[in-house]
């Protein structure tokens, strides 16, 4: 059997994205996400948090706008970014009945399982427990937006939402469905805040992602939804699209659980598979953002990469502004993408002005205008994930 | 597609007694216990033939996940407090743990995914790897599907299903490539069937839409054919001698997933006869 070459394979048609959605530290809404991205502002918050101690020591990026009544913090991001990302595509209700959602999270209904645990011990948590698993918020959604297509659940680390986006993306691109809605959530935890704090991996100041003297990451929530749609799809039905998605690359390390492979070999392959989908040569892409966590091993493997494959290509990280939010991650960093490319803006890595950037690539510092074609977001996670996504402008898929 | 390989834990109330012997020291320490079934199944698709190109992808499908990790962090964090809790349970709660831990062990470098599509992850797991497969993203796609109950899976089993089934612990792992031969094809649209093979259902309003749906046809319901039901427990009960074409269902909240099996490849295994669906519930 000889194996894949991603320089052997076809490149894949654009797709259009014609919805985006999000609720995240900066706020509820695009325009809330905008603003902060265009500020590189700080989305941290240094002081106590209900039912989060180590909040107390631990600098995150909490969601503070008021939420709806559902069963689960994680399931009531997930529908403020998905019902704003439908409204965005201009999808009624009545238009949905073939829309696939596909959703990456990690943490589903832990939050309200946990805290049941820690308040009344393990006997108190079954009815937690029924709402835990993370293929509820994709039950939910269907549900509450009348989604009538395919569910599915992606729960790989940090990369859930890019490997939600990559399924959503081959739904449309074989014809399965013509829209398919890709969403990450996950709200935070104290079993995600305590479990990266026993690995000594949260920055106590804050992380300052993609410069030297960084020293850890910093945890947040949010939720991010995209409207992936075939290109015809979406003209016959009068929709106009924000930008469109090139193409996308996964591998595995198979090196470490928790840790990058440090050669960053098949975070390479990632990047150069994504590039073959979307038929581009490395120069095409104008600005990267990065997974840049803020932690030595991540940010010094990754912009070895991609000063290697890039050169010193535009890059940020915007872990600072909305904190690591785990699975809705890469959801909330390719929606980053879609706005730079609508704006033709490069959006700041947060933290970054003050710092030493890290050596062969151009951390942005402030934000700036530029004309931007390709933006590429990568994302690196626990599993020895790498994740890749491309994405151009609108006009790629007209 | 074709599915070429298959194994399975059927039914398995305790962890298996060996490791395999390409999980070593290190990793035998490590692994949660859905890893180290998922392992003995592996193992079994392993000796059906060639080892796997290092470019294959990895899916795991498990509702629960590795959810033994989880609380034994959460109980540190009652015990020792947030700071105090021991890194450990907390590396291998992350739901793609498993996955992770076969992909390193066998140095698998393709796309390694994770699902949790409860009682539907079964098909879930096999539409995502038709898609790999389809867009040429590795040469074969090692696909694993399983759950082990904790007491709390057991007791949200029980008070949903009101006692259909016997609760059971089973992973099912098969290997999918592009193209023709040995081994079924796999397709995700429509088919015809000889055979209906559903997962069973702990919710009675489920029961009803797959035993509607099998009406007339030969039937098999996977958790009465194993003797004991999880939430993707369809594909450990694939009959896989079986010469006849199969429909695969699966359920969950009244929403069905379907696929399909196409025949043995001529010359391949022999058949073996199937039970109807007249197997008595909860055996």
């Amino acid at each position: 059997m000889p194996l894949v070459r991603s320089t052997s394979r076809r490149s894949s048609r654009p797709l259009a994205i014609t919805g985006l959605g999000c609720i995240a530290a900066p706020g509820k809404g695009l325009d809330a996400q905008l603003a902060a991205l265009s500020a590189g502002s700080c989305g941290l918050l240094l002081h106590q948090i209900a039912g989060l101690p180590l909040a107390a020591k631990l600098p995150v990026a909490r969601v503070t706008a008021a939420l709806p009544r559902l069963p689960g913090r994680t399931m009531a991001l997930a529908w403020l970014a998905a019902n704003e990302a439908l409204e965005h595509a201009r999808l009624p209700p009545d238009a949905r009945g073939d829309i696939a959602v596909i959703v990456g999270s990690c943490t589903g209904g832990m939050p309200e399982s946990e805290q049941a645990f820690l308040t009344h011990g393990s006997a108190s948590i079954e009815p937690c427990y029924r709402r835990q698993h993370p293929h509820r918020v994709a039950q939910a959604m269907a549900r509450l937006l009348h989604l009538g297509g395919i569910q599915n659940t992606h729960t790989l680390a940090c990369a859930s939402a890019a490997a939600a986006i990559i399924e959503a993306a081959e739904l449309v691109r074989t014809g399965r469905h013509p829209v398919v809605i890709a969403i990450g959530s996950d709200a935070l935890t104290r079993v995600t805040m305590a479990g990266f704090n026993s690995l000594q991996l949260v920055d106590p100041l804050g992380c300052r992602p993609l410069v030297l003297e960084r020293s850890g990451m910093s945890l947040g929530e949010a939720a991010a939804a995209l409207i992936i749609e075939d290109p015809e799809h979406a003209r016959r039905r009068g929709a106009t699209p924000v930008a469109s998605l090139l193409g996308w690359g996964l591998s595995a390390d198979a090196y470490h659980l928790t840790s990058p492979d440090p050669s960053g070999t098949f975070l390479r392959r990632a990047i150069t598979d994504c590039l073959a989908d979307a038929g581009l040569e490395p120069g095409a892409v104008g600005y990267v953002n990065a997974h840049g966590t803020g932690t030595r091993d991540n940010d010094q493997c990754e912009s070895t990469v991609l000063s290697e494959l890039f050169g010193a290509v535009p890059t940020a990280s915007s872990k600072r502004t909305f904190g690591h939010s785990m699975g809705a991650a890469a959801a909330v960093e390719a929606l980053a993408c879609c706005l730079a490319l609508r704006e033709q803006c490069l959006w700041p890595s947060a933290g970054a002005a003050g710092g030493t950037p890290l050596p062969g690539i151009d951390v942005v510092a402030k934000a700036r205008h530029a004309r931007l074609d390709v933006a590429f977001s990568t994302t690196l996670a626990f599993g020895g994930i790498n994740a890749c996504l491309a994405f151009g402008g609108a006009e790629r898929c007209a | 597609m074709r599915m070429s390989r298959f194994a399975s834990s059927r039914v398995a109330p305790a962890l298996p007694g060996e490791w395999p012997a390409w999980v070593t020291g290190g990793h035998r320490r490590r692994q949660d216990p859905l890893t180290r079934l998922a392992c003995s199944v592996v193992a079994e698709i392993l000796q059906q033939g060639d080892p796997l190109p290092d470019q294959s992808a990895i899916v795991v499908s498990t509702s629960y996940g590795s959810v033994d990790s989880t609380w034994r962090f959460v109980s540190g964090i009652a015990e020792f407090g947030d700071a105090g809790a021991s890194p450990t349970p907390f590396t291998t709660s992350v739901h793609n743990s498993c996955a992770g831990a076969i992909g390193e062990i066998l140095g698998l470098h393709g796309p390694a995914v994770t699902l949790s599509q409860g009682c539907t992850g079964g098909i879930a797991a096999l539409r995502w790897a038709t898609l790999m497969l389809e867009a040429e993203r590795a040469p074969a796609v090692l696909l694993v599907v399983g759950d082990r109950h904790t007491p709390w899976s057991r007791d949200m089993v029980r008070s949903l299903s009101d006692g259909h089934w016997s609760i059971a612990d089973g992973v099912a792992a098969a290997l999918i490539e592009p193209g023709e031969g040995p081994g079924r094809e796999l397709r995700l649209e429509r088919h015809a069937a000889n055979l209906v093979a559903d997962g069973g259902a702990i919710m009675p309003a489920d029961d009803l839409v797959l035993a509607a749906a099998a009406a007339g046809s030969r039937r098999l319901i996977a958790p009465a054919d194993l003797g004991g039901w999880w939430p993707c427990c369809l594909l450990a009960a694939l009959p896989w001698h079986y010469q006849g074409a199969i429909q695969l269902r699966e359920i969950e909240a009244g929403v069905c997933s379907e696929a399909w099996l196409g025949p043995l490849a001529d010359g391949q295994l022999p058949p073996t006869p199937v039970d109807s669906g007249a197997a008595p519930r909860g055996a």
